[in-house]
């Protein structure tokens, strides 16, 4: 039941990160120059889509070993969430640009969550397939 | 093993049904942190402003001193001129120190971004409000650059602004004021004048002026605004009269937009202060009903307890100790959290509250977290007492056969 809430909130998460630069917290619009931040929404669109596929396998996978790999990977996209907009591409210059002052803190909040959450997925999942009965209550 | 062992161990494995209490302890410290940060940011803000408006008077054209606020607490671009020649006439005053005329241009693209930044002329021989704070460690090497840049504006890597179709280099950055000015670009008249010819290429015109030739300097006739520092002895008020009645033209005057700017930050911060006491009784009652219901259900592990010898005090002791952890955990999750908002949202809060936000130093972030934690902890006490006296007080019998008939 735990395992299964984590994974669902893993794939809300997911969603969030794909779809959120476009329409809840959109990054700036693209005219006919692209700007930094129209890629950092297209690269948090493919992270995003990994992380809900990951979810979902959580989701429907029981097997514990493998459900602690996938938490390891979530972890990963995570911190690829949190990286992208601050670090690997960045959003606009100008600090009173929308990607700078919504999308990017955003997107920071949604994957420190997806990391804390992935981990917490990930020591359920181990300390279960170690056979001990835990039950965490602190994300 | 001792008590805090035992409290320690039940809380890591879940056992405490207190996932209910955790969270509402998560709510309170998440607004005492998240609240208290937002009013310090403000007063640091506020307190800054004070020593950054360096003048005392700010003459403006009738209508534009809301816009002229505007400038100083957000950076909102304003266009508006008036004849440089009252200069002269301002200069003579009675009471007036220095004079220095500035002019505000608005610019339609900037660096990567189309956005719209205030690009603020100013006279290099009359200035006393923006070269002092230039700040020295980000001077750049070649000094004959033209632009100086607020703290906030981002350069590009070869440490150039494009504005109007050419690039400007960077000279200098100005030190972090956590108003509008962080977001301006500062040029000398000589640049200005050249912004305002490239503007106009592009449809961008200043201040709306028919009679000026393309050949004539127009920061000769016209300028957005002039500052004044009122000579020591004199009040700004008196000197102000003497403007208003003398000079057609609008006043602002620096203690104003400050009194402004505090009268909205006292009716923030008292609006926090509210909803954290409110926050803190509701959490307080809340927490010992759940408290005591979490004791209910764990009456059996009492029974035991009191078999194998424990006191009442003992259990008491233990459910104080596990009410008062369980509420320290939710107080660092809820700092967390309330960091996660606070400090990467910061300059959307300022954009949205549209007043001066400079985020606290180290030890006054550390002082908000012991504050929140203790807080939390604090509240938990008396829900934890009461908690410990429903399940100490009962006799050992009657737990043990309750339900039993």
């Amino acid at each position: 039941m735990k395992n299964k809430v984590l994974a669902i909130i893993t794939i809300i998460f997911g969603l969030l990160a794909a779809i959120g630069p476009k329409t809840i917290f959109p990054v700036c619009k693209a005219g006919e120059m692209k700007m930094r931040c129209f890629y950092t929404a297209r690269w948090e669109l493919v992270v995003g889509v990994a992380a809900v596929i990951t979810g979902i396998l959580l989701l429907i996978i029981s097997k514990e070993i493998i459900r602690a790999v996938l938490s390891g990977v979530q972890i990963i996209l995570g911190v690829f969430i949190v990286l992208i907009p601050t670090a690997i591409v960045g959003v606009c210059g100008s600090p009173m640009m929308h990607c700078v002052t919504v999308t990017r803190p955003a997107l920071i909040v949604i994957g420190t969550l997806h990391i804390l959450v992935s981990s917490t997925a990930l020591i359920v999942s181990l300390r279960e397939s170690s056979g001990k009965r835990i039950g965490l209550k602190v994300a | 093993m001792r008590i805090i062992d035992i409290a320690i161990r039940k809380l890591i494995n879940g056992k405490t049904g207190g996932a209910a209490a955790l969270i509402f302890a998560l709510i309170l410290s998440f607004t005492a942190f998240s609240g208290r940060i937002l009013s310090d940011s403000l007063f640091l803000g506020a307190n800054n402003l004070k020593e950054r408006l360096g003048a005392d008077i700010a003459v403006v054209p009738k209508g534009e001193e809301e816009s002229y606020q505007g400038i100083i607490l957000s950076g909102e671009p304003v266009e508006c001129s008036i004849e440089r020649s009252l200069e002269s006439k301002l200069i003579a005053i009675d009471g007036v120190e220095k004079v220095t005329p500035v002019v505000y241009l608005a610019s339609l693209n900037a660096s990567c971004c189309s956005v719209p930044i205030q690009i603020i002329g100013y006279d290099p021989e009359t200035d006393f409000v923006t070269t002092p704070w230039i700040s020295e460690g980000y001077v750049k090497d070649n000094k004959d650059g033209s632009l100086i840049i607020g703290y906030n504006i981002a350069a590009d890597s070869e440490d150039t602004l494009t504005f109007f179709g050419r690039s400007y280099e960077i000279r200098a950055r100005l030190n972090k004021t956590g108003t509008g000015m962080d977001k301006s670009v500062y040029v000398t008249f000589d640049v200005m004048e050249q912004l305002i010819k490239d503007a106009r290429e592009k449809g961008v015109s200043f201040g709306e002026k028919d009679d000026i030739t393309e050949t004539d300097r127009i920061t000769d006739s016209y300028v957005s605004a002039f500052l004044i520092r009122v000579k020591e002895g004199y009040s700004p008020d008196q000197v102000t009269g003497t403007i208003l009645r003398d000079i057609p033209a609008g006043v602002v005057q620096s203690k104003n937009v400050f009194s402004s700017v505090t009268e909205g930050i006292g009716v923030i911060s008292d609006f926090i202060r509210n909803i954290t006491i409110a926050v803190l009784f509701i959490v307080s009652f809340v927490t010992a009903l759940l408290h005591i219901y979490r004791v209910e259900n764990r009456r059996k592990e009492w029974a035991v307890y009191r078999m194998m010898g424990a006191s009442g005090n003992w259990i008491l002791e233990l459910i104080f100790t596990e009410t008062v952890l369980l509420s320290i955990v939710g107080a660092v999750a809820g700092v967390g959290l309330g960091a996660l908002v606070v400090f990467p949202f910061s300059e959307l809060i300022s954009e949205q509250l549209k007043l001066p936000y400079l985020r606290p130093d180290l030890l006054e972030i550390i002082k908000g977290v012991l504050f929140s934690i203790g807080l939390t902890a604090f509240s938990s006490i008396i829900p934890g007492i009461i908690a410990g006296e429903v399940a100490a007080g009962t006799e050992c019998y009657v737990l043990m056969r309750e339900g039993e008939s």
